[in-house]
């Protein structure tokens, strides 16, 4: 039989015929192998899943922080004026009241 | 539950469970399609049991991932073929093949196609797939992949399309020029003279 005179064809064609080598049962060893693999991942996983956690919460803990400068930033420099005002006004008050 | 008893749902949610009997019973399951892949795929200086090794580990480790859309062998034989394709990229010498390379039935085959119009003989299958393989281990995972999926293993575009994830168009583009590059070097090395 003739399937062309592609030399490249016909030696695919053949090799395609060749049988394959069979796959059988697993190797016990590989087995051993992979398993231990796989249960050498546990901790690992649950390790993996705490980091995430204590990253997320570190973030939270500096995000709160930073808001917390930004909103008292007027009284830590030192520039809020407010209590002297009050002060005065009290004063005033009080002379005018008292006797 | 499948036509062997094999039941995946329950041996995936076993293993997600961390039961050892369902990882053994899964890897038991999905053994002969890993080897299969890997076999075919295999770099030249590398052990199947080890890149077979390497294959599983990413499917445990990713299990989580599969949403059970596609067929596990699908998600599976993707790994494996990702894999493979990883572990020939890092083979960085793709030798052209010589006629002193050439074992005494790959050169009497190599006289056969030269000389002849005539279909190999069916004894000659194992000599061919042995002179193909070394034809193949000079050309680029991808070209590599396609021709032996296509052209050796018989599968349809569809089906290289669900192991590889590339386009049809990509895959027709891709085996015409890997054809191409194949057709080249054994013509050269039907040209060359004999030592």
């Amino acid at each position: 039989m003739n399937s062309g005179n592609d030399p490249l064809d016909r030696l695919l064609k053949s090799a395609a015929r060749a049988p394959r080598p069979e796959t059988g049962a697993a190797r016990f060893a590989l087995e051993a192998r992979v398993l231990a693999g796989w249960r050498a991942s546990e901790p690992a996983d649950n390790g993996d899943y705490l980091i995430a956690w204590l990253r997320r919460a570190a973030i939270c803990a500096c995000v709160l922080a930073v808001a917390s400068l930004a909103w008292n930033y007027s009284v830590l420099a030192g520039g809020h004026t407010g209590g002297g005002e009050l002060a005065v006004a009290d004063a005033t008050m009080r002379t005018g009241v008292e006797p | 539950m499948s036509e062997s008893g094999f039941d995946m749902p329950a041996c995936l949610d076993g293993v997600r469970k961390r039961d050892e009997d369902s990882a053994r019973l899964l890897f038991q399951h999905l053994y002969p399609l890993v080897i299969k892949i890997v076999r075919s795929h295999l770099p030249k200086r590398m052990a199947e049991e080890d890149l077979a090794q390497t294959v599983f580990m990413k499917i445990f480790a990713n299990l989580d991932q599969y949403a059970g859309q596609a067929p596990l062998e699908h998600w599976v034989s993707r790994i494996a073929v990702n894999t493979c394709i990883k572990a020939l990229r890092a083979e960085k010498i793709r030798p052209e093949v010589r006629w002193a390379d050439l074992g005494e039935d790959e050169a009497q085959t190599l006289d056969w196609l030269a000389s002849s119009n005539e279909d190999l003989h069916p004894d000659r299958s194992l000599a061919s797939r042995d002179l193909a393989e070394k034809l193949l281990a000079g050309l680029k995972p991808k070209d590599r992949l396609v021709i032996t999926l296509m052209s050796l293993e018989g599968r349809s575009i569809e089906e290289v399309k669900q192991v590889t994830g590339w386009s049809p168009a990509v895959i027709k583009v891709r085996a015409f020029r890997a054809r191409a590059k194949l057709r080249k070097a054994l013509e050269k090395l039907m040209k060359e003279e004999k030592p």
